[in-house]
């Protein structure tokens, strides 16, 4: 049996009813509170022995958690050991979800707080990143970076994603910005996530999330003006 | 417009591109930018920095990613679970072990680093030379207006607060000549008191009772037999049973400043500092010593003076009367250094 919470205190005409019993409720109920039903189905299969339920889990997710870990820490190595160690904590926390969130929140959360606690030791300990030494984009991207921040030419997401130069510089940008900053741009434009889930995976408030995202674009902007 | 001191209106507009409003504040964002051109570019600009962000394409998980994930779930799936319990409680006794170990270190390092410390401010321990003296004469016994007085001398060092017991070693090449020297010296020193024993070839003990200006007065006179001496040292009584203070290659105008000290304290810090003073003139003899308190010369090693707490000599203030009393009690041990 499947048990969403807040579940039991559906109705549906006739009496009581679990999720099960009535899907269409059960869905909304999942969406209001970012849980994805498939996944909670996963969930509660693998906690119920099947295995295969959270191959598909990680199948799903395991190339967008390594894409938001690799924006947020800029280094392709860290963030293949990272990625693994977000799953390895999945797995051995999975008895402890209560499905309170969805798994699709809890598990970009270990990924978010896995990566800003690498960064923080990292910063301790006076490591940079080779890759963040790198100088990005030739003087062509820098014009067409220009153009595009100063209203002169309409951005092509086409055209951006097939400049490697632009998006170097683009990802130098983002790279410059502090953790917070940066994890907050990363969940909204890359992983594009709604304030309430950026806000259950950040641990904050909602208000936080909106003045947060405020500034980190103010930052991004005026980093990328300076490029 | 300042967006920067209007951060309502930017978040306004951050969450209209991020499609976060009510339709009702939809509406009103859209009246703004409609009606305010400065309003109407920032919403562009921040559309912009928004669409750039986007744009970036997505990176794939290296190959060793996704195997190293498949193979954790193959261990999960195996039911590694249980050996990770096991594991962790081996961790658990592990670290447990490790941080005994460290613990034992750091006491172990603590204990030396103490050891060290205590050797290097802790008081000197060495052994008080015997020197077989022989009983002073009573007043009584004195036959001669000088033996009187050295007998009252003596009586009154015993009735009187001595500063207490020293002992200087003298070692030299040429023993006869000094030693020769030395018993002259006492013996035309009729202000003090003492008794020779010379019971061993090449070896000459004095115990010597005098006043502090005594005392100053046989060192000025000693000094000039003071280059003959190829080891000199002197042992100052402590506070302490037992514990003495060695300074070596001391130098007679030293020993005269330490027998200038009223207390025990300040006689035993002196010692100290001319020990170490001596000590580092030994490990550099070509170098200049200078005080603290001295002009810096560049072209000079300037080696700090060790701190004088007391017994500077235009500091001390002796007691009106005070070298007139009989203070000091030293023996003198030169021996032959062949």
């Amino acid at each position: 049996m499947i048990i969403f919470p807040g579940f039991n205190d559906l109705t549906c005409v006739g009496g009581v009813v679990g999720a099960e019993d009535c899907p269409i409720r059960a869905k909304r109920v999942a969406h209001s509170q970012h849980i994805n039903v498939e996944d909670a189905v996963l969930v509660q299969k693998w906690q119920n022995g099947d295995t295969g339920a959270i191959e598909k889990l990680v199948c799903k997710y395991q190339g967008r958690i390594y894409n938001i870990i690799l924006k947020i820490c800029s280094n392709p190595n860290d963030a293949a050991e990272l990625t693994q160690d977000t799953f390895v904590k999945v797995i051995e926390n999975i008895d402890k979800f209560e499905s309170r969130s969805g798994f699709y929140t809890w598990a970009f959360r270990i990924a978010v707080n896995l990566t800003l606690n690498y960064r923080k030791r990292k910063a301790t300990v006076g490591f940079t990143s080779l890759d963040a030494e790198l100088a990005a984009g030739d003087e062509q991207a820098r014009q067409g970076l220009a153009a595009i921040l100063s209203d002169d030419k309409s951005p092509d997401p086409a055209q951006i994603a097939e400049n490697k130069e632009l998006c170097e510089l683009i990802q130098k940008g983002i790279r410059e910005l502090d953790d917070e900053h940066r994890a907050i741009i990363v969940l909204r434009d890359i992983e594009g996530m709604d304030y309430a889930q950026i806000a259950e995976v950040l641990g904050t408030e909602l208000g936080t999330v909106k003045s947060r995202l405020s500034r980190a674009r103010a930052a991004l902007r005026q980093i990328l003006e300076a490029l | 417009m300042n967006f920067e001191q209007n951060p309502k209106i930017e978040e306004l507009l951050n969450s209209y591109i991020d499609d976060e409003l009510s339709a009702d504040e939809r509406s009103q964002v859209q009246r703004l930018v409609r009606e305010n051109p400065t309003i109407a570019q920032r919403l562009r600009q921040l559309e912009r920095c928004k669409a750039l962000v986007s744009s970036l394409p997505p990176a794939e998980p290296p190959a060793r990613v996704v195997a190293g994930i498949k193979q954790l779930l193959r261990n999960h799936s195996a039911g590694t679970n249980e050996p990770k319990h096991i594991e962790n409680r081996r961790g658990a006794r592990h670290l447990f072990v490790r941080h005994i170990l460290a613990a034992s270190i750091i006491i172990g390092l603590v204990g030396i680093f103490g050891a060290v410390v205590y050797k290097i401010v802790g008081p000197e321990k060495t052994t008080m030379p015997i020197v077989a003296v022989q009983p002073a004469p009573t007043v009584e016994s004195a036959v001669t207006p000088v033996e009187a007085k050295k007998a009252v001398a003596v009586a009154a060092a015993e009735n009187s607060t001595s500063i207490g017991l020293y002992s200087l070693q003298l070692q030299t090449a040429d023993f006869t000549a000094v030693d020769a020297y030395v018993n002259k010296l006492l013996e035309e020193s009729p202000w003090l008191r003492y008794e020779a024993t010379k019971d061993q070839p090449g070896k000459s003990a004095y115990r010597i009772l005098c006043s502090r200006g005594g005392l100053e007065a046989m060192m000025s006179d000693l000094a000039t037999v003071w280059s003959k001496f190829d080891s000199t040292t002197l042992i100052v009584r402590t506070d302490d049973v037992g514990r003495y203070v060695t300074v070596e290659s001391v130098k007679p105008e030293q020993i005269a400043d330490i027998a200038r000290q009223d207390t025990i304290d300040s006689r035993v810090k002196l010692a100290k500092d001319f020990a170490t003073l001596n000590s580092v003139e030994q490990i550099m003899p070509d170098e200049k010593m200078l005080a603290a308190t001295e002009q810096p010369m560049p072209e000079l090693t300037t080696i700090p003076k060790p701190v004088l707490t007391s017994g500077d000599k235009n500091t001390v203030t002796a007691p009106k009367g005070a070298w007139d009393q009989v203070q000091v009690d030293l023996n003198i041990i030169v021996t032959n250094h062949k």
